[in-house]
């Protein structure tokens, strides 16, 4: 069907009370949001890396409109266009599907859009003028609202141009639901809300901006008596879960407690001393008191030290181990000190020297361009990933080429020397005006912080130091977020923000107060780690149970209750260490030198264990690199591994110690539980475990065992059973 | 009766008797009951003859001159110093050093014309592993990744069957064989170890020497009986003790699945067979590939290192590399054909890239993306063919040239996977499986 002239001036009549003064619609505000949204200019179709899809070539999601106007209007030998017959132009036929297109029918001849393109083509194709009103703001309504499962919502969108005027976008802009199996969008911005409940948000984009509508979903469940908050971290999560009608689980008993405190702060499993004191006290404040007493104890420093240094890319070069345990001692050294966070991202960024005097410069011997650093800076310490921006305008994102090389320009004055330790540089800083190039237009870019303006940085002065004041800035939007975002999912177990290190407009956090309060707590505090951490595990809200209640089991974003998740390769290896006391013997490291304190990832290689349950290699800045899931490797490992094998069977460990000791059999049975659990057993335990104990045992052979020989395959075996328990194996 | 034992002397069919199911849970007696009831209906039966992949992963990047692209006409510091010989196929020639390769060159193809431009390990790596190039350069020691590799694209595609797994990887992962995003359960299950030696054993797959049959099963038991933790049952709560109850469960099965465990054991090969593969050990874990395809094993991946032939290229090829090569790959292909398996099993051979024709002052050979030559075998492809051609110097790809996006769309049709299929990462980003990419026609006709 042919457009009749009706329809034309239909649009043309809309267009007009749209607000734009202009007759012909816009190419940049008009025509090539309809490409978008019709999804012409995405990486899979035209957009395609190379050279688009059949010689047709629009650029990412429309974020070079000039370079598409170019290539719509006089390329293709001007047969993408035809004027005399706007209809017959190969642009309409094909989005229409009229001549047959490999990506079928992206807008029907009857859409709005199709007539925003046939006017624009009638019109002869005009091009912006330079004096063009631009697209300066983007809102979309309502941002946040509170809606029922199972309903629908209009959002609005409003452009703002540079000439004061504004317009309704809500048909040409893109709608995109973070969760697909809460929300899905129509092409109208009509929000269709399925039967889950919980936080869900729709991200709008028109042009290179993008907009965030966020809507709860209650649940309405009847909440109870929640527990009592503590401090503002409980006022925050409940309110949210009151918000949604989620009804949280209990507080968790002592044990339970106990051995999350200290597998969150120190990464081990309490002595079964530690336990009975803990449990035998009644003090009322006896969890702050732990909280405070683990924050003080050298494995706090090993474990933190041990996750910092994966993805502060802490290796070894050439076999060399002095610049690798240098770095980690001082990571460690600064965690333990508790110096502030703001500080030792300084010393870091600003590392001059050689690494052995001055461990941090190893950083710069592992991360070795300014586009590798500003890459890992951003992701590590801002949680804003830029390696999109490198080629492209991150399409989910405000970031530019500009805002890339702006960046990287602080690390363009980065002058090595070689040292006596190979592989090794001596970093310093080279005098000169900092600037990078971006490759594409050679337009040579001054250093400027995400959002911020470009800095005047005279030749003389380090740019990591402007970089680093810059980042520490109380008013600095990312940094103290991006650190209490990574905090929270090391003790919550999932970020406010997931990916922990992805905070960006389009990803907004499942509890945006929540951020905010632990940011500006953090912030507030002078960067002190240990007051970050002891808000967190001194909450109500870190100490629920992992049990789910009838209504919260499907919750995965509110901390409804504790989420399990597996202990990581290193804790878990230290352990089973101190279950069956058979220390891991690891090389060139004093003997019972625990997995989680070893310096790098070279101790990998030797033990298939840290391996198959995913040690990082320290490859990225990514915590990702970490393997947390379950893989068929594991269960086999800890089925069958010699090694394991090897731990409950040796001379003198555990199950051999209690074998020959001559305490009844409960007691050895509570101090197993104990070791495993950080608890007593319960009396069906005890009974199932003492009648194990008690069974008549037979060799490969067949033939009875003797009872000691039958006694300590007994407890080997129950050994076995506990490591291969979840109970164990998890953090609950 | 005696029954069947594993390497370890254990019966396994008794261990399955012994009613691990009905220890291990009810999830695990189900398993094997869905799988009785397949077995009986013959739902099995159609996916049996999918097509399986054995690809042989050459690392560093073995020279197209010494292999399958000889060039006897070039200047004395191109050529090398072996000479050519002639293949079963008239016109074509082969490298001295690959005679049994050229007597069963009417069996398999040889691409000499994929090319790309990436000259690192890892980045070349990435881009055949996974049709993808690295969108930043990487170095050489890098292992990275920026897309699931073939294999995890498999076993997603396919999942697992029989109990087994559906992607393996010997002796260990290829740097960029990993499944991204896929998620890790989609990881190759990595058999290291040397399964030439005597006493070879996959690691973790069998009860530990002198735990019994009745120790494992009493051991289960208490496992299960004090194993309390309450798990959520809803898929929507991705809960992690549930993800780790199925591999658990999908490790107890491949324990007590004799098929399974059988093709574990190269010791059940007769001394002939594992002969004609090279008593070696990239012969041997061909073998071991074959053997895995047998049982369900959808992709497989044998590594080789050592490939990076900077220096001394010659005699490294006269000490053994080249035999062994020569042996493996033509002992796995006359063993898939004499057994049938030829049509459905595809067979690869190929490293990150070429070397560079001018041989370097140590005898070496250094990186060179320009040319590299690719050998094809089964799942249809016609043997004796030679797709694409080298310039005569062997400088550049100039025939038919096809580029990694083109190989990888090649394998997983074969494979029965559509290539331009769009996947999804975590929070939605869509992702092409492969960013373009053409059929190598010749491969189909």
């Amino acid at each position: 069907m042919r457009p009749t002239l009706s329809t034309a001036l239909i649009a043309l009549a809309v267009l007009c009370l749209q607000g734009t003064a202009v007759a012909a619609p816009s190419f940049i505000n008009d025509v090539a949001p309809v490409l978008t949204k019709a999804g012409c200019n995405t990486g899979g179709c035209h957009a395609k890396a190379g050279n688009g899809q059949n010689g047709f070539r629009l650029s990412l999601f429309g974020f070079e409109p000039q370079e598409d106007y170019e290539h719509i209007v006089k390329e293709g030998r001007g047969r993408r266009i035809t004027p005399e017959a706007p209809e017959q132009s190969l642009l309409l036929l094909k989005a229409s599907n009229q001549t047959p297109h490999g990506g079928g029918r992206r807008l029907a001849p009857d859409s709005e859009g199709y007539k925003i393109l046939m006017d624009w083509i009638a019109s002869g194709t005009p091009a912006d003028a330079d004096d063009a009103p631009k697209l300066t703001a983007l809102a979309v309504e309502p941002a946040r609202s509170t809606r029922p499962t199972k309903s629908t919502l209009q959002l609005r969108v409003l452009a703002k141009f540079s000439d004061g005027t504004s317009r309704d976008v809500t048909r040409t802009a893109v709608f995109e639901p973070n969760d697909k199996s809460m929300a899905e969008a129509d092409e109208n911005g009509l929000i269709h809300f399925h039967d889950l409940p919980g936080n869900v948000s729709v991200m709008v984009r028109y042009q290179g901006l993008v907009s965030v509508a966020s809507a709860a979903l209650p649940l309405g469940a009847p909440l109870g008596e929640l527990p009592a908050p503590r401090n503002f971290v409980d006022n925050l999560v409940f309110s949210n879960l009151r918000t949604l009608g989620i009804p949280p689980s209990p507080v968790c008993d002592d044990a339970a407690f106990l051995r999350r405190a200290a597998l969150d702060i120190t990464g081990r499993i309490p002595t079964a001393d530690e336990t009975d004191a803990f449990l035998s006290n009644t003090a009322a404040d006896k969890r702050d008191k732990l909280v405070d007493s683990l924050l003080t104890r050298p494995e706090y420093a090993d474990f933190f030290a041990n996750k910092w240094a994966a993805i502060l890319r802490n290796k070894r070069i050439d076999k060399g181990t002095k610049a690798s345990f240098a770095f980690h001692s001082w990571v460690r050294d600064g965690l333990l000190a508790n110096k502030p966070y703001d500080q030792l991202v300084r010393e870091l960024l600003a590392a001059t020297g050689d690494p052995v005097s001055n461990p941090p410069v190893a950083w710069y011997n592992q991360v070795k361009t300014p586009e590798q650093q500003l890459e890992d800076v951003a992701q590590l310490f801002l949680g804003v990933r830029m390696a999109c921006a490198q080629c492209h305008h991150h399409p989910f994102e405000r970031w530019s080429q500009r805002d890339y090389h702006g960046l990287a320009a602080f690390f363009s004055q980065i002058g090595r020397r070689p040292t006596a330790t190979a592989g090794q540089s001596l970093i310093f800083h080279k005098r000169g005006i900092a600037e990078a190039e971006n490759k594409k237009t050679h337009e040579k870019i001054r250093p400027a912080g995400l959002g911020s303006g470009t800095m005047d940085i005279a030749a003389d002065e380090d740019p990591r130091l402007r970089l680093a004041s810059w980042m520490s800035d109380s008013a600095n939007p990312f940094f103290a977020r991006a650190l209490a975002n990574r905090y929270w999912k090391h003790f919550l177990g999932r970020g406010l923000v997931e990916p922990e290190d992805d905070l960006r407009d389009s990803n907004p956090p499942s509890n945006p107060e929540l951020l905010d309060a632990l940011a500006r707590h953090f912030t507030q505090s002078g960067f002190d780690l240990k007051a970050l951490i002891r808000a967190i595990t001194t909450s109500n809200a870190y100490q629920l149970s992992s049990a789910p209640n009838a209504h919260n089991a499907a919750d995965r974003q509110n901390f409804s209750h504790y989420y399990p998740r597996r202990l990581n390769a290193e804790v878990l290896l230290d352990a089973v260490d101190q279950l069956t006391a058979a220390p891991t013997d690891f090389a060139d490291l004093p003997q019972g030198t625990r997995a989680v304190a070893l310096p790098d990832n070279s101790y990998n290689k030797a033990s298939p264990f840290l391996t198959i349950f995913g040690r990082p290699e320290a490859e990225s800045a990514c915590e990702c690199e970490r393997i947390q899931a379950p893989s068929l490797g594991q269960s086999l490992h800890l089925m069958n591994a010699a090694d394991l094998k090897s731990k409950l069977s040796k001379a003198g460990a555990r199950a051999d110690q209690l074998a020959k000791s001559t305490a009844p059999d409960s007691e050895k049975l509570r101090t197993l539980y104990s070791l495993a659990f950080c608890r007593q057993p319960t009396g069906d335990e005890l009974a199932t475990a003492q009648a194990h104990l008690d069974k008549p045992r037979k060799n490969a052979k067949g033939e009875p065992l003797d009872p000691a020989a039958s006694k300590r395959q007994g407890l080997e075996d129950l050994l076995w059973a506990l490591i291969n328990t979840k109970e164990f194996l998890f953090n609950h | 009766m005696r029954p069947p034992l594993n390497c370890n002397g254990i019966g396994r069919r008794s261990f399955l008797q012994l009613g691990f199911g009905a220890l291990g849970g009810l999830s695990f007696t189900q398993l094997l009951q869905q799988r009785a009831l397949a077995a009986r209906s013959g739902i099995a039966s159609p996916k049996a003859k999918a097509t399986n992949c054995i690809l042989i992963w050459l690392d560093g990047g073995p020279s197209h001159y010494e292999t399958f692209d000889p060039k006897p006409d070039a200047p004395a510091d191109i050529r090398g110093e072996f000479k050519s010989i002639p293949t079963s196929v008239p016109g074509v020639h082969f490298c001295e050093m690959l005679p049994r390769l050229a007597k069963n060159a009417h069996k398999f193809a040889v691409v000499r014309s994929i090319c790309h431009k990436d000259p690192n390990h890892g980045g070349g790596n990435h881009y055949l592993m996974t049709g993808a190039p690295t969108p930043v350069p990487v170095g050489c020691g890098a292992f990275v990744s920026f897309h699931p590799s073939m294999g995890s694209v498999v076993s997603k595609e396919r999942g697992v069957r029989g109990g087994v797994p559906a992607y393996v990887s010997l002796p260990s992962m290829s740097r960029s064989g990993g499944p991204h995003f896929l998620g890790s359960q989609h990881a190759p299950f990595v058999i290291g170890g040397d399964p030439n030696q005597a006493g070879f054993r996959v690691r973790d797959v069998t009860l530990p020497a002198d735990i019994s049959e009745g120790r494992a099963h009493s051991r289960l038991a208490l496992r299960s009986s004090l194993d309390r933790m309450e798990r959520i049952q809803e898929s929507i709560a991705e809960d992690p003790l549930t993800g780790f109850d199925q591999s658990y469960q999908q490790g107890l099965s491949l324990l007590s699945s004799e098929k399974a465990q059988a093709a574990f054991d190269l010791s059940k090969e007769p001394d002939s067979v594992r002969d004609s593969y090279g008593r070696n050990d990239f012969g041997q874990r061909l073998l071991l590939a074959r053997r895995l395809a047998e049982v369900g094993v959808s992709f497989s991946v044998a590594q080789w290192g050592g490939w990076d032939h900077h220096r001394g290229i010659f005699k490294t090829f006269k000490d053994g590399t080249a035999d062994r090569l020569d042996q493996g790959l033509s002992g796995l292909l006359n063993d898939l054909e004499q057994r049938g398996m030829l049509d459905s099993t595809l067979v690869l051979c190929l490293g990150e890239f070429g070397r560079t024709p001018k041989v370097n002052k140590d005898a070496g050979r250094d990186h060179w993306p320009g040319a590299m030559s690719v050998f094809m075998a089964g799942a249809g492809i016609p043997g004796g063919i030679i797709v694409g051609a080298t310039d005569p110097k062997g400088y550049y790809a100039s025939d038919n040239v096809y580029s990694p996006e083109d190989f990888a769309s090649s394998v997983y049709t074969k494979l029965g996977i559509d290539p331009h299929q769009v996947l999804h990462a975590p929070g939605g980003r869509p992702v092409q499986l492969i960013n373009g990419g053409k059929l190598i026609k010749e491969l189909f006709a």
